[in-house]
Parts: C-alpha cells; structure tokens; sequence
C-alpha cells in the first residue's frame, strides 16, 4: 500500500514539513525558506502546486480547500493553512 | 541516391551492465544477467515474482540532461532520459556542439511502457480517492511519457513519436528515425526502447528456467528489460562534422505476419536484405533474438537457415538477457554494431543440446571473428511479428 | 521496391475508405449527419459497470457492448472500424501480396483498460490474494486483431503520442507508404473508457461539470469518451490501378514536440504552430489556402487559449473556418484526431464544417473564426487537422480534395 498514511496525523513537525515540500521541489530544504515565494523564487506552477496539496493531503490525512491554492505562496502559508486544518 | 540513416551514437543499459562496454565484455565472457526479483507496492494480487533480467545498473549519476525534479519521473522514464544523454555524448553532442533543437526528433519503441506507472494510478485513485491521485502520476502511465519526457530532458522539439509492436518495436522506431532522416523531417534522431520489469510480466515469467536458445529442451525465456538509446544521423551530414559513424542502417522491415500462425521472419529477411541491396550470402552475422520459445526460435531458424544455410555465424545475446521485450530489437542492434566494428561474434550463452527438428544454423558457441561485410539484426516475437535490420560499417 | 519509389518521385497517398465508431455514431452517415447537426454526445455514464468509472459523465458508443476484460473493447472497436473502413474501400479480405498491406492505429492506453476489471476487483476486495490479472495483453494486439481479420500482414503496429496519435498513425502509415514499404494502408485510432484515463484526467483537474464547451468563455474541461476511426490510405497510383474511388489526398503530415511540459501545453504553443507550418509545407500549400481547420478543441482553459494564439500565428487574424468536434464527441482519446480527419474527409466532399457544440460566447482569448450554432456551408478544398497530447506531443495533419490532387505540389 502507499507509504503516506501517518497514524500521528495530528502531529505538524515543521522541519518535515519542509523537508517534504523540497522533496516535491526537488531543492535543499534550506531552499524553503518561510518567506520565499513559491512561484517568483522557487518556479512552482500551477501543476506543483497541486502536487504539494495532493501530497500534504495524503501525508496529513486531511482536505484542504483547492480553493486555497492560490494562496498557497509560501511556506509559512502552506504551514499555517495546515496547522490550522490539523486543529480543527 | 537517397540519403543514409546512420548510428553515430549508441548507450544502453542492460542485465549485464549500465553500458555498452559492460554488456559487451559480459556477453564475451559467458556471463548471464539473471536474479531473483518480485514486485512491491501492492501493485499486484499476491506475489509476483520470477528468476529475470533485471537491469544492473539504473545509472542514478549520470544526469538527465540537466532537467530537473526527477522525483516524478517513471523508472522506464528515467532510463530513457539517462540512457539518452549516454548516447546524446557518444555521438560528439553536448552544449554548443548540437543540431538544431527543432530539428532533432525523439522516437520510441516499447511494448508495455508506462504500465507500472499506469498501475499505481489504478491503486492509489481505487485506494485513496480519484482527487488524490498525483498529478504527475497519471501522464507517467501512458504509452508516450518515457518519450515525452526524453524530448523534454533534452530539448527535442522536432518530431516526436512511440511506436509498440511487441518485440519488434525498436524495428520499427529505427523505421521512423531512418525515414525521418531520408526525407529531411530530422538532422538527428534519438532513437529509443525501453521496457521494464512490471508485475504482469514477473507473475508471467513465474515458471520460466534458463533460456536455452534454439535448444532441444527450450521452454521460453525469463523477463528481462533493458533501455537503448541511438543517435541517428544522415550519414553525410554526420562525416561532415566529422563525427564517428557507428554503423549505418542498410535495410529494414518489419512486419506483422500472423496468418495462421506465420512468422513474418522469412518475408522480413528477404525485404530487408532486398532494400539494402545485399545477398544473403555476404552477410558477415546474423543476431537471432532467439529466446528459448518454441515457436520463434524455430522460426528464427528456418528463416536464417533458408537465407544464408549454416555458414553465417548466428548469434543470441538473450540467452543472458531474457526477453527484453520491446528493447529487444533495438538492443539487438547496438550491440551488432559493436559486432561489426570489433568483428567479433559474442557466444550465445544458455545453448544447450541441438535441436534435432531445426535446421542446421551456425549458432556463434565462443567470441568468434567474423569476415568483413554487412549484418543482419532478425528479431520475432510469439505473434508472427518480425523485423529485419541490415546493418554495415561504413 | 524502393529503385521503383525513386523512378516516380514519393508516392502521393490517397484516403480511399473510412469507417468510424463515434457517441454520436456508428456509420460514418451517421456520424457525419448529427455531426453536422451539432448533436451532442456526452451525458451520464449508463452502461452495466458505470460504478466502476470514477466520472458520472462520458461520451459512449452506444449499441456496443463488448466487455472491457481482456481489452475486448478495444479490440472490438478496432476491427469493426477497420473492417468498415476497408469495406468502403472495396476490399473485403486482402488478396494482393499480404505483405505490402499494414495496419497502424493510434492509442492513449491500448488495450490497458482490459486489465480494469481484475484491478478493480482486486483493490476493492482488499483482497491480497486476488486472482491473477490476465496476461500483459499490450497495445499491439489492436493491430494484430485487425491485420488478421482483413488479411493485412505487412508492417503493423500502434503508436502512441497521447490525445495525437490518430493523426500519428495517420503519419506514419503515409511514410510507409511514401517510403514504398506498403501499398495501402489501415490507419486510424481507437480507445475505450477507462478508469485510468479518468483518474489521470481528474488528478489534472481537467474533467468538465457539466459539457465539453470548446472555446468558450465558460469552459471548465474535458470529458472522457470512447471510439474508434479507420482511413484507408493507399498510393495514388495502386487506388488507380485498382480502380479504387478517392475521397481524398492526405496531402501533407508532421508532428513536434513542445518539449516544455508533461501536461502543460507549451505557452506560445511552439509544437501546436510548427506541426501546422510544417505539415503545410510537405503538402506544398500555403496558409492562405487552408479553408478549414478541425481543431484539438479539448474545452480546456489552457489548450483552446494557445491553439487559438497558434492558429492566430499561422494563418494571421482572418483564420479559416475553425470547428472543434470535441463538444459533440467529448475527447475521444488516441480515436479523436482519426475521426477528426474523417470529418475533414467529408468536410471537402460536401462543402460543409459542422458546428463546435456547445459554444454558446466566443472567448475573447480565443479569437477565432470558429464555426458555432449551425453548420456552414462553405466550399473547403484544404481542411488541416490539429492534435495536440500531453507531454507536448503534436501533430497535424493536411487532406485535400481529390480534384486538386494532381495540382498539390
């Protein structure tokens, strides 16, 4: 079966979360940093974007709002938008 | 006189190494490229698993032509990219020193590519739900990515298409590129073939023992994959530039045959030799893709031994191989080149006791020197299918 | 064979038979009426496994009813297109030199969706111990179902350049035939419904709500649909020989790549304007004469927006009459620019282009001429087919009247 599921779901570790993303954006972690635009500094199309939605999605078993992919500019965004999904 | 499609640039990876030379110096000295393998993922009820060839080496250093987040790349996709800038280098290209982007086409042969792909979209969009399937997934699952993503990785914009016809697929690309080449749709080709170990054919392959290559006791072939790249150039235009010409493609048929059964392995002999105006009689080798199937390699057999009797060396790289599937013919073709220029005729390794119902063939039994003068690449496949490819050295 | 190819120049190839399965139908009459009409063939997915397919909406062939397991669909699609094609060419089994007739269809998946039954069933059950799935039955067997039928031994295969590889077979069987490897040919494409191809279209976010709304202001995506399409090409010279009637010339063919993106289309769409220059320019014929172009047309926002920039590029501001089928078959898959070529067939033999359904406001991105609410008659003696696939696989195709077919080059 896929590798994603995660029992400790609930759990948000933000230097994985990062790792994560770079993995996706094939960069250094070091990369991804908080502010850095995804798409001015890290070239994420609309494509990747999705990626890294489907991906959090399934890594954090929860939905986030497509809707919410254009606001989806910059890792402390993605963070918050999932911690705040997590809580809930 | 029309132009020549010439090989001026050839890498490979294969059972028996990540390289031409490897496979080469392997093939020489015996070796066979066979391990236990079994299919992971949950991509296949039960276990999937079979003595095959699988590949020696994926070559994870050599890059993809520079292109960048791999992670989303197939495996049969990787190859290819990988493989192709193997052989991009082989033929003198790199920056600064290459046709013109949109001007050079990609073509590929694969019987089953992206099938593996293909099965991991069906798990995760039945397991996980259609809206979690990876947007990168789902393209890597067709026909066309591996050579999608060639074109991509190397900048290609000219010509671009996948060919599939079972083991006669990389023919029937070669087809394309010599075309392509002749009637000015491309300067350079990068001809392809690639197909992998996926569950379907590991479940199949279960049973298979050593290959034994027009042997008594043959009963089919392990799996085995492998991924070709070839430069194709018209031959002019590659002296010009006063590149190496690996070998040039004389004639080529491939055909569907089929009727009642009937291989095509005869008719395609007699076309290709035909279309590169040489007699069967100054064929200096003949490479059998002879695998241990009852039916082909009998077929093979009385095709080559109606053709050129028991003379001509005859060669099977697959009895180390396995079946390679849609890389068979392609593959057949590099290393007949390599044939050619050190003319040398590898053992064919997995022969046993002569078929007493076959025709007498001279089956090449120990790295043999061949005379000078043009080859013949005969692949077949359980179908009918058959391609014939005359190679020369220039 | 090929000292006789170089005594009469490259052999001029001809369409001498069609035959088409289609959601909006299964003769080429027919087809051709509702295509005319602008009926549209796309709804709710009705047939007996409709739970198996995570879309509710698709475009099906109706009235047939082969199974999916085993790739038996394909198959069946296939011949019967092919055996439609081959008998309005007058040819019922081959009886010439088998050797010297192949078969060359183009396919999305193959017959991959024959493996869905078992796949499905065994994800669903979570049943680790499923049966086994049937053989590796891959995209070659299409063409061995037809080769044998009709008796057409020579070169066969499939290719595969995604939603382009109709026009791609249609390309390659005229190499083939240009080159003198055969005398006639069987070329065309064929795809079935099926899970993966929804899925892959889904992940994309590609799938329209409601309708497939080409060059809309309002269009949303693409929806999923089956068919098969067949031509029969030969030399000009062996349909005269044979007395064969002519349709049409296949005048002209090329593909490119994008070499951009496995999904995107490239922005300016390098590959969609250089496969229409350069398959104009083997036909001989300038952009100014092209009266009618059928479009790719998917109903997705990006496609319709850079083929409208493309064809704006190549034929100037005063396009052809554009049309996109696609509205009234949905996207037929590897099928859709074979029966797409067909209706460019008929296009030149009655002076018509059908309407693209389900346009309703012209997008002003895609400033066009495209034909839309009723069909337009319009003499059409140059029609020029797009197709465009993903990972940037494009290829045009160009047919001209019969009549004109001596002047074509």
């Amino acid at each position: 079966m896929p590798e994603q599921t995660t029992s400790a779901a609930a759990v948000l570790d933000t230097e994985d979360l990062r790792s994560t993303i770079a993995e996706i954006l094939d960069v250094d972690p070091s990369e991804v940093t908080d502010t850095a635009d995804f798409k001015e500094d890290l070239d994420v199309d609309s494509l990747l974007a999705l990626e890294i939605l489907v991906t959090l999605e399934r890594k954090y078993q929860v939905k986030m709002e497509e809707s919410n992919l254009q606001l989806m500019r910059s890792f402390k965004v993605v963070h918050d938008l999932l911690a705040e999904k997590l809580a809930a | 006189m029309s132009p020549t499609a010439a090989v001026t640039g050839i890498a490979l990876a294969s059972p028996l190494g990540g390289s031409l030379d490897a496979t080469w110096e392997a093939l020489l000295a015996g070796r066979t490229g066979f391990t236990p393998c079994t299919a992971t993922d949950g991509l296949y009820p039960g276990d999937a698993k079979a003595t095959a060839g699988a590949l020696a080496d994926d070559l994870p250093d050599v890059p993809a032509f520079g292109r960048k987040r791999l992670r989303a790349l197939s495996r049969e996709s990787l190859l290819v990219s990988r493989v192709g800038m193997l052989a991009w280098q082989d033929a003198g290209f790199g920056p600064g020193k290459a046709p013109d982007p949109e001007e050079t086409a990609v073509v590929l042969g694969t019987a089953a590519g992206g099938l593996t792909g293909y099965l991991q979209v069906m798990r995760d969009g039945l397991t996980l739900g259609p809206e979690l399937v990876s947007p990168y997934a789902g393209p890597q699952g067709s026909l066309n990515a591996a050579a999608s993503d060639l074109s991509i990785a190397a900048g290609a914009q000219g010509s671009i298409v996948t060919v599939t016809a079972g083991r006669c697929s990389g023919a029937h690309a070669l087809t394309v590129a010599a075309d392509y080449v002749r009637t000015g749709q491309a300067q350079a080709v990068l001809v392809a073939a690639v197909d992998v170990l996926d569950p379907l054919r590991l479940a199949a392959g279960e049973r298979a023992g050593t290959p034994r290559p027009f042997g008594a006791d043959r009963a089919g072939a392990p799996p085995g994959e492998a991924a070709v790249v070839l430069v194709v150039e018209d031959a002019a235009r590659a002296r010009a530039r006063g590149a190496r010409v690996h070998a040039e493609i004389a004639g080529v048929s491939a055909l569907r045959g089929g009727a009642d059964g009937a291989s095509a392995a005869a008719p395609a002999f007699a076309a290709a030799l035909a279309e590169a105006g040489v007699a069967a009689g100054d064929l200096s080798l003949v490479c059998s893709s002879a695998a241990g199937d009852p039916l082909t390699d009998r077929a093979e057999a009385f095709a080559v031994h109606g053709a050129v009797g028991s003379g001509t060396p005859v060669h099977s790289p697959f009895g180390a191989l396995g079946d390679c599937a849609g890389a068979t013919a392609l593959l057949q073709v590099a290393l007949t080149a390599r044939a050619l220029a050190d003319r040398c005729a590898p053992p064919t390794a997995g022969r046993g006791a002569a078929d007493p119902d076959l025709p007498a063939v001279a089956i090449s039994d120990g790295p043999r020197d061949l005379a000078g003068g043009p080859a013949l690449v005969l692949t077949t496949d359980t179908y009918g299918q058959a391609s014939a490819v005359v190679l020369r050295t220039p | 064979m090929a000292a006789m190819a170089a005594q009469t120049g490259p052999a001029r190839v001809v369409v001498t038979g069609l035959g088409v399965l289609t959601p909006i139908g299964t003769t080429v009459a027919g087809f051709w009426d509702a295509a005319v009409r602008g009926v549209v063939g796309t709804g709710p997915l009705t047939r007996p496994d409709a739970a198996d397919f995570p879309a509710a909406l698709a475009g099906e062939v109706a009235g047939f009813d082969a199974p999916r397991a085993g790739g038996e669909r394909s198959l069946a699609l296939a011949r019967a297109a092919a055996a439609a094609a081959a008998a309005d060419a007058g040819i019922h089994r081959w009886t010439g030199d088998p050797y010297r007739a192949g078969v060359c269809l183009g396919t999305l998946l193959g017959s991959r969706a024959g493996l869905e039954p078992a796949v499905t069933g065994f994800h669903r059950a979570a049943d680790a111990h499923g049966a086994p799935y049937p053989g590796p039955r891959a995209a070659p067997d299409l063409t061995d179902a037809v080769a044998r039928e009709l008796g057409f031994l020579g070169p066969g295969l499939a290719v595969a350049t995604a939603c382009a590889s109709g026009n791609s077979a249609l390309a390659h069987a005229a190499d083939t035939i240009r080159a003198g490897r055969a005398d006639v040919m069987i070329a065309g494409g064929v795809d079935e419904l099926s899970s993966g191809i929804m899925m892959m279209f889904s992940s994309l976010r590609s799938l329209a709500p409601d309708f497939l709304r080409p060059f809309d202001r309002d269009r949303a995506g693409l929806i999923v649909s089956e068919g098969a399409a067949a031509l029969v090409l030969e030399s000009y010279e062996h349909a005269r020989r044979r007395g064969a009637h002519v349709h049409a010339e296949l005048a002209g063919w090329a593909s490119a790549s994008d070499a951009h993106h496995m999904t995107a289309p490239h922005p300016q769409g390098s590959g969609a304007r250089r496969s229409m220059l350069r398959a104009l320019k083997s036909a001989g014929i300038s952009p100014d004469r092209v009266d009618h172009v059928s479009a790719h047309g998917t109903g997705t926002p990006s496609n319709d927006r850079v083929e409208a920039q493309a064809l704006r590029e190549v034929f100037g501001p005063r396009t052809p009459a554009v049309t996109s089928l696609k509205g009234a078959l949905g996207h037929t898959q590897g099928a859709a620019s074979a029966i797409e070529a067909v209706a460019c067939v008929l296009a030149l033999r009655d002076g018509v282009v059908p309407p693209t359904a389900n346009l309703v406001e012209l997008d002003p991105e895609c400033d066009v001429d495209v034909v839309r609410g009723r069909a337009r008659e319009m003499p059409v003696r140059v029609a020029v087919n797009n197709a465009f696939g993903f990972g940037g696989n494009t290829a045009c195709t160009v047919f001209t009247r019969p009549s004109t077919a001596g002047s074509a080059r």
